[in-house]
């Protein structure tokens, strides 16, 4: 496996996967969670741009991913495949040429996870800007304190 | 039974982080053991020269350009690699290497071997316009290489690399300066003094085409022109493989 994807997109298609899907999607969750506490809401400003940032978030990482996983395997191959003559069979510039496709798809999905992020930005400014003026009762601890 | 054991096990926090250092331990030693007995089993050969003041600066602006982010400089031991690039790379060769410059990505093909593979001329026009030379090419063009090198900071930095164990003696890091300049002007009173103290190996030629000027190029064709020739090893010890 490591000898056809090593030096490769197959392993930034990985990585990404790690950071778009798992880190990035763990980062969203927490912000939509703390941000209305800190706002003093009940939730976020535009429930609906949630939905939409959720979707733009999953498809822009799988066209990323998906994209990045092909692109890998293709140069994998094409750097390793011979002709009956026993030459390699593709130059490599050819393999970097081969990448067109994937790189334009590899575009389009990091655009959507991007967009998806600053409707989060925009959201999370919605919301702050409704917080009510000085609301003490979430300044205060939920348990009292001796020296009240 | 077996819950309460975990249930009790679970309250031992400080067994926890016993447990925690024990096993990031052996990882730590698995990793860093074997350097104890690196000069041992990684021999270096009599013929590894390092890399003159040019093509260190080279070297530095290599990775000031993240170079390295596209190019690897580690040939694998595998079939096509070796017809591709040449003989696959020896961990001797990158022993003055600090850091080394191995890469992960494969954006452009190798530079292991890229040394002698192209005219000084084919390099300075591809560094400036690559789709120039390679209509196909997807490298971004650095045309700002020409500008004037700065090369007060060169004998620092050998300096540096001889305490870490690179082979510049005192001259060398005192004429560092010098022997930059000297490197790209054939024909000029130094560059008698450069081969005194770097020997015949190292090219010594105007890189950019220019001997009047000394441009970062000068550097980045010095380096790039270096990779793979520093020593014969790989080659000798895959026999077959002409150098």
């Amino acid at each position: 496996m490591n000898s056809l994807s090593h030096y490769t997109d197959w392993t930034v298609g990985h990585v990404h996967s790690g950071t778009l899907g798992w880190v990035a999607m763990i980062i969203f969750g927490a912000i939509y969670t703390l941000v209305p506490q800190l706002a003093g809401r009940e939730a976020m400003a535009w429930p609906r741009a949630i939905e939409w940032h959720f979707w733009l978030a999953v498809l822009g990482t799988l066209v990323y991913v998906v994209a990045m996983w092909n692109a890998g395997i293709t140069q994998g191959l094409m750097w390793r495949a011979y002709d009956a003559n026993g030459a390699l069979s593709y130059s490599f510039l050819q393999s970097v040429q081969a990448m067109a496709p994937y790189y334009l798809l590899r575009a389009i999905g990091g655009a959507m996870f991007l967009t998806g992020a600053v409707l989060c930005t925009l959201n999370c400014r919605a919301t702050l800007r409704q917080t009510r003026a000085r609301d003490l009762a979430h300044d205060r601890p939920l348990a009292a304190q001796p020296a009240e | 039974m077996v819950l309460r054991l975990h249930y009790n096990l679970e309250k031992l926090s400080m067994g926890l982080v016993g447990a925690i250092i024990v096993a990031a331990s052996i990882g730590g030693l698995v990793e860093i053991a074997p350097l104890f007995t690196i000069d041992e089993t990684v021999e270096i050969p009599a013929d590894l020269r390092p890399l003159t003041p040019l093509e260190l600066a080279g070297r530095e602006i290599y990775m000031r350009e993240g170079c390295y982010a596209c190019h690897s400089q580690m040939i694998r031991s595998l079939a096509d690699e070796i017809d591709r690039y040449g003989p696959y790379s020896l961990a001797s060769e990158s022993a003055y290497d600090h850091p080394m410059l191995w890469g992960s990505k494969r954006t452009g093909p190798d530079l292991a071997r890229v040394g002698g593979k192209y005219s000084d001329a084919w390099q300075v026009a591809h560094l400036t316009d690559p789709r120039a030379v390679v209509p196909a090419s997807i490298m971004p063009a650095y045309p700002w290489l020409m500008q004037p090198l700065d090369t007060s900071g060169l004998a620092g930095a050998l300096a540096v690399l001889a305490r870490l164990g690179v082979p510049y003696d005192a001259a060398m890091i005192q004429g560092a300066e010098a022997d930059a300049l000297a490197q790209s002007r054939p024909d000029s009173a130094e560059a008698e003094a450069f081969r005194t103290r770097h020997g015949d190996r190292p090219a010594l030629r105007a890189f950019d085409g220019d001997p009047a000027r000394l441009t970062e190029m000068d550097a980045v064709v010095a380096y790039l022109q270096s990779l793979g020739t520093q020593t014969a090893a790989a080659h000798l010890a895959q026999e077959g493989t002409a150098p």
